[in-house]
């Protein structure tokens, strides 16, 4: 008898969400929300191992025990990278645990960075990490260079306040947003009201993050321990990867962060970065700028357009982010915030 | 003295592990499958693995046979890549009527003319799959030099007849389809092929269907994994006492010819062609199965 | 115009023993580069190599960056694997040139 592969439709069918959950269970896995597409091992008739994806992330890999170490996970691997590339992405990543790093090795991933006892990201692509390093090598500058990361969610003066500092006090700012599409704002319009907002700052470089930065929101955790901390997790991988390869292919000593002492997540976030940091690139915290008494924030630009409010964002971001927010596009977009409520 | 088709092996196209062991199992034949086996994401690949393996390996006295998807999705780049790749036969799915085949074999026709193969060459099996086809059976079977047999494929078969297959009540629901086309098959002097057995594990009602087809007259069964094909091979074999009766057929006409006698008799019994037909086949499967190795009856 | 010119990432081939999954992208004017990931990479790396570079200049591809996984799999299977990731690179999907293929022979 053959494995055959078939689609779970764990959204909509309760019975193979069970089933699915089952598995993962028995190997001690967690199931996770963020998932786009979800591929069941069947071996007559019964289910024997599952993976899923999140975009080109695979994830809940799991093998019932008398089916591994055989060709049940590379036929389901097999067939997750074909999916991957059919949905046209030309690379494919894993978080995994350390002791299952070595089996993805032998299926092509790479490993590109890990954190202690607990993860390990790796990636398979025919470009990769390598060549995203390598376009940013080309873009080194020599001198002082700072980093900064930011979703931009849209582009408000607080983040070119950010930049606007960061810039004058080195020689190069190279400015990171991050390339995920799970905000409100899509990504190549974020990119392009940064890219338009740092115009009048010559030492700026706009970088996608590719796929070398996640949210929390798609982060996978569920192979972690549940007393382990995902938040902490993630901040730190995202600190290894920036302190490890992204800084230095950049020449990046500093990186500017805003402060935010009411979200517990980000304190984290900066705390996560300071430790790893420690000694190679200095962290420079920045207060916040304030607009009526209040920061100004991504999030609140974002409450006043989902109210109708789109005239009172004029005094929260530059001109050319309210020049877009006035534009049919704009417009189209903040109706459809409004919608979605 | 025609070719055994005891057991038609069916094996995805897409799995190059399978295809290079193919040979090792013994089927009489291999049928490499483009059609339901692969889904339609690995119709390319498979295609291109199933003609470089064909190209390649030496599949030594076994039939080569591919499964071809529909003209209208891929099969005509199935039929130019299998006919340049050397196949023995291609195998039409769902044969619904005599136009079917004739479709095809224009394509094969067109196929052997580019890479210069001999027109004609390239044989023909038309696998019966619904209703039409089972009632048009006589015109299928008939409708082709190139046709070597027609198959019954079961499983779309009951879903057109609104049943199902049900191995364990005698398979009755395709009776009929099975007679039908072991008459057009005998009608049009081509081999007779059961469709498979899914249960693989199952090995006893696999040997009771298997008995069965082969007393209706079926050449053979196809399979789907390995192990099926010791247990219809098996069926096959003649007894003892068949291959004793075989071998005093051609005793027989060896005296009368050699006495120059016009009239040959056995036991009292007038021995006609249809008594030296059986014998032979029953020679060939003896043989085949290795259980008979003399030299009587190779000329018959 | 050259007859394969590769167009866009594209994925042939499985992670199944006897099998080799080959993704292949441009490469502009920087040769081919493979990247091969094998168990036998010591005794037959260069040979895999060699096969697929020879699949690839059959099919008159100069420049091309590749992956290739491979798990035991014959000449005749990374030919395949081969030419079949090209072609979905090319976006070619039917009335492929069978004589032409028939001739890339390594």
């Amino acid at each position: 008898m053959e494995y055959e592969i078939r689609r779970l439709w764990i959204d909509r069918d309760p019975r193979q969400k069970q089933l699915w959950q089952n598995l993962l269970q028995s190997s001690g896995i967690r199931a996770e929300a963020a998932i786009s597409y979800c591929a069941g091992l069947f071996f007559e008739d019964q289910l024997v191992a599952t993976g899923s994806l999140y975009q080109n992330i695979i994830k809940c890999v799991a093998v019932s025990p008398a089916h591994q170490g055989g060709k049940a996970v590379s036929i389901l691997l097999s067939h997750l990278l074909s999916t991957v590339m059919e949905n046209g992405s030309s690379s494919c990543y894993v978080y995994t645990k350390p002791q299952a790093a070595r089996s993805f090795e032998e299926l092509g991933f790479r490993e590109l960075a890990r954190v202690d006892d607990q993860l390990v990201f790796m990636e398979k692509a025919i470009y990769g990490f390598p060549q995203y390093l390598k376009d940013l090598e080309r873009q080194r500058v020599p001198g002082q260079a700072a980093g900064i990361v930011m979703n931009a969610n849209p582009f408000t003066l607080g983040h070119r306040y950010l930049a606007e500092r960061a810039a004058k006090e080195n020689e190069t700012l190279h400015l990171f947003v991050l390339s995920e599409d799970l905000s409100a704002f899509p990504a190549s319009t974020r990119l392009e009201l940064v890219r338009r907002g740092v115009q009048h700052l010559p030492n700026v470089r706009v970088h996608p993050t590719g796929d070398y930065m996640v949210s929390a929101k798609t982060f996978p955790s569920y192979f972690l321990k549940e007393d382990v901390q995902v938040a902490k997790v993630q901040a730190t991988l995202d600190a290894i990867l920036f302190r490890d390869h992204i800084a230095p292919a950049a020449g990046i000593t500093r990186r500017y962060v805003g402060e935010e002492p009411l979200s517990p997540v980000t304190q984290l976030y900066n705390e996560s970065m300071k430790e790893v940091f420690h000694g190679a690139i200095d962290l420079v915290i920045l207060p916040r700028i304030e607009q009526g008494g209040n920061v100004i924030s991504a999030s609140r630009v974002r409450d006043l357009l989902k109210r109708g409010k789109t005239e009172e964002t004029k005094e929260l971001v530059p001109e050319s982010t309210y020049a877009y927010l006035i534009s049919p596009e704009g417009k189209a977009l903040i109706q459809k915030l409004q919608q979605e409520g | 003295m025609e070719r055994l088709r005891r057991t038609m092996m069916f094996l995805p196209a897409s799995n190059p592990g399978m295809l290079k062991d193919a040979i090792i199992y013994g089927a009489d034949s291999i049928m490499f499958d483009l059609e339901d086996a692969i889904s339609l994401a690995e119709k390319d690949t498979s295609r291109f693995l199933v003609f470089q393996a064909v190209k390649t390996f030496d599949f030594s006295s076994t039939e080569t046979v591919v499964r071809i998807n529909s003209l209208d999705a891929g099969g005509i780049d199935d039929v130019h890549a299998m006919v340049r790749a050397g196949i023995d036969v291609i195998r039409l799915p769902k044969t619904t009527c005599a136009q079917d085949v004739l479709d095809t074999e224009e394509v094969i026709l067109e196929a052997e003319k580019a890479c210069g193969r001999e027109p004609g060459s390239t044989r023909m099996m038309a696998a019966i799959e619904d209703p039409r086809g089972v009632l048009d059976a006589v015109a299928i079977a008939h409708s082709s030099k190139r046709l070597i047999g027609i198959a019954l494929g079961s499983e779309d078969y009951v879903t057109a007849m609104k049943t199902k297959r049900y191995a364990d009540r005698n398979s009755e629901e395709i009776f009929f389809a099975r007679s039908m086309i072991v008459h057009a098959a005998r009608a049009a002097g081509i081999a007779a092929l059961d469709t498979i057995f899914a249960d693989v594990n199952d090995m006893e009602t696999l040997r009771k269907e298997t008995e069965f087809v082969r007393q209706l007259g079926f050449d053979g069964k196809s399979v789907i994994h390995p192990r099926q094909i010791a247990v219809v091979n098996s069926v096959y074999t003649p007894s003892q006492k068949e291959i004793d009766n075989a071998l005093n057929v051609f005793r027989a006409i060896e005296e009368a010819n050699a006495k120059g006698s016009g009239v040959i008799a056995l036991n009292g019994k007038m021995i006609d062609k249809p008594f030296v037909e059986r014998a032979e086949r029953v020679l060939a499967l003896a043989k085949a199965a290795g259980v008979y190795t003399g030299p009587e009856g190779q000329e018959g | 115009m050259p007859l394969y010119q590769i167009q866009k990432p594209a994925i042939a081939g499985t992670l199944e023993s006897s099998d080799i999954q080959i993704m292949i992208d441009k490469n502009d004017g920087e040769g081919i580069d493979i990247n091969l990931t094998s168990s036998v990479e010591h005794q037959y790396g260069r040979q895999i190599r060699e096969t697929i570079c020879k699949t690839l200049s059959n099919m008159g591809i100069d420049n091309a960056k590749l992956t290739a996984v491979d798990k035991g799999a014959l000449d005749c299977t990374i030919i395949a694997r081969t030419i079949a990731a090209v072609h979905r690179s090319c976006g070619i999907t039917e009335h492929y040139d069978w004589e032409a293929i028939d001739s890339w022979n390594v």
